[in-house]
């Protein structure tokens, strides 16, 4: 308790320190204002694109969009997980495809994505499920196989239907596991999602936070362009310290 | 006595290695039969394939006409501590595999009682000790009302107090609900304090079946006695 006590005033005393050294470099001026902006500058920025309502929409549009991702992907994920279960041949063919995929940068293959699927939401949902899908793959099926074979034999013997299974031993045993997918996803996911939609900018009226920056630095607004980081940075956060540590206690903290 | 399962030119092997040899041996009704022996001597193996874990061998397993080991539940209580779901409560882990027989929740009170868990129903598997862990083990599998019960070595991780101390429970519960109990232990204190039989197992073919009584169980328990000798001659034998 007193560590954690500790931890947060540091946490606390660094933010304060990093305040105090960016407004000391803007006053001494060493970089041009149009460069370096006063935090004051960049807090009026974010409050106005609260105000104007543009922040939110843009929050809005991009975590929709990178909630549909995670979803298609644990769903496409669980499917493959599955055949590579049942079918050995589906499950070399698998990691064959894990091992071309999963290095290939999501960037790399936007120029591929909108001869193929054009320049709309599901090029965008195609990147970032690429940018997920074959880590949370890699993830599930480690999770498989640290199920200990115990487990099955107490299945066996007690005469677990498939169901029964797949239901307490299968998904409880990988439920850490989805758990450290989920992060991998988001961290993958919102890097993917924020690059493409520079790339992609305005999709039909909306658009996310990678296309707000972007328009900041074309209107050569940089404290706007400093705020939409900060958003960036505040969201980021947000979900991995509070929400998945939430989760996390919630779902496998009293057992794991 | 009812025969319960008989094992007729029983045989196993492991990538062409045989562990069991022409193994020929009745269980009966009501009775306490260790297998004792050194590790590696096809104790459990015999005991997966009581289960019906395993299916992979020569011979015959008949059981009796009441059993049908791919519908029945023939448990066994394991060694290794993580045979309990560690997601699921103590409560939830005894009565997962009879969550559709409702019938189940007075003998589930009476089961519990008996093995004292009342206190640790609610707990998780992370916050019990070894012998809490087997207790919940041996409650999942009176559970079945099975005619035969299984244990592997169960209490091998266990310190000397708690071992006793469930040695003891198993010859309660076994009289309390007559059931046939096969027990695979290479204790072999444990296995004389256990059985009314014992099969030692001192390789793959060669087998001793001693009947055990109240007056030479006393005798074996004698570390000096010449009978005892010769059934740690034997045991040592098989490691040789």
């Amino acid at each position: 308790m007193r560590e954690t006590l500790n931890k947060n005033y540091r946490k606390i005393f660094i933010i304060i320190l990093i305040i105090f050294l960016w407004e000391g470099i803007y006053n001494l001026n060493i970089y041009p204002q149009t460069l370096f902006p006063s935090l004051t500058e960049i807090i009026y920025e974010i409050v106005k694109g609260f105000r104007d309502f543009s922040i939110i929409l843009s929050i809005q549009y991009s975590l929709t969009l990178l909630f549909k991702g995670i979803v298609l992907t644990f769903l496409l994920a669980f499917i493959s997980v599955l055949l590579s279960e049942v079918s050995i041949i589906f499950n070399d063919f698998l990691e064959m495809l894990i091992s071309i995929a999963h290095p290939l940068p999501g960037i790399a293959i936007i120029p591929l994505v909108i001869l193929w699927i054009g320049i709309g939401e599901k090029a965008i949902l195609f990147i970032i499920i690429h940018a997920m899908l074959w880590p949370v793959i890699i993830n599930l099926k480690s999770g498989i196989q640290s199920i200990p074979k115990i487990y099955m034999d107490l299945s066996e013997v007690f005469n677990f239907s498939r169901v029964d299974k797949i239901k307490h031993i299968y998904f409880m045993g990988i439920l850490p596991h989805i758990f450290s997918g989920l992060k991998i996803a988001w961290a993958r996911g919102w890097r993917a999602l924020i690059s493409s939609e520079m790339v992609f900018g305005v999709v039909g009226s909306s658009s996310g936070l990678g296309w707000y920056i972007f328009k900041q630095r074309v209107f050569m607004n940089t404290p706007g362009l400093y705020g939409g980081l900060v958003i960036i940075i505040i969201l980021g956060l947000l979900v991995e310290g509070i929400l998945f540590k939430k989760l996390e206690n919630i779902y496998i903290g009293k057992w794991s | 006595m009812e025969k319960v399962i008989e094992l007729l030119s029983l045989n196993k092997s492991f990538n062409g290695e045989k562990v069991i040899e022409n193994l020929n041996y009745t269980f009966f009704s009501n009775e306490i039969v260790v297998l004792l022996g050194y590790s590696g001597v096809g104790k459990s193996t015999l005991l997966r394939i009581l289960s019906g874990l395993d299916h992979q061998y020569q011979g015959e397993v008949k059981y009796a006409s009441d059993i049908n080991v791919s519908k029945s539940i023939i448990p066994i209580v394991f060694q290794s501590f993580d045979q309990l779901l560690p997601w699921y409560t103590v409560k939830k882990n005894i009565l997962l595999p009879y969550k559709k027989e409702n019938d189940k929740l007075k003998i589930f009170n009476e089961i519990i009682d008996i093995l004292d868990l009342g206190n640790a129903l609610h707990k998780y598997p992370k916050e019990l000790s070894g012998g809490m862990k087997q207790r919940t083990a041996i409650a999942r599998a009176l559970l079945a009302k099975s005619k035969v019960i299984l244990f592997d070595e169960p209490f091998s991780s266990l310190d000397i107090t708690m071992r006793q101390s469930l040695q003891n429970l198993v010859l309660k519960i076994q009289r309390k609900y007559n059931q046939t109990i096969i027990f695979v232990t290479h204790d072999i204190e444990e296995a004389i304090f256990l059985g009314d039989r014992l099969l030692i197992m001192a390789d793959s073919k060669t087998r001793h079946d001693i009947t055990l009584n109240s007056e030479n169980k006393e005798r074996y328990t004698n570390p000096f006695d010449q009978q005892v000798r010769k059934v740690i001659k034997i045991i040592e034998g098989s490691t040789q």
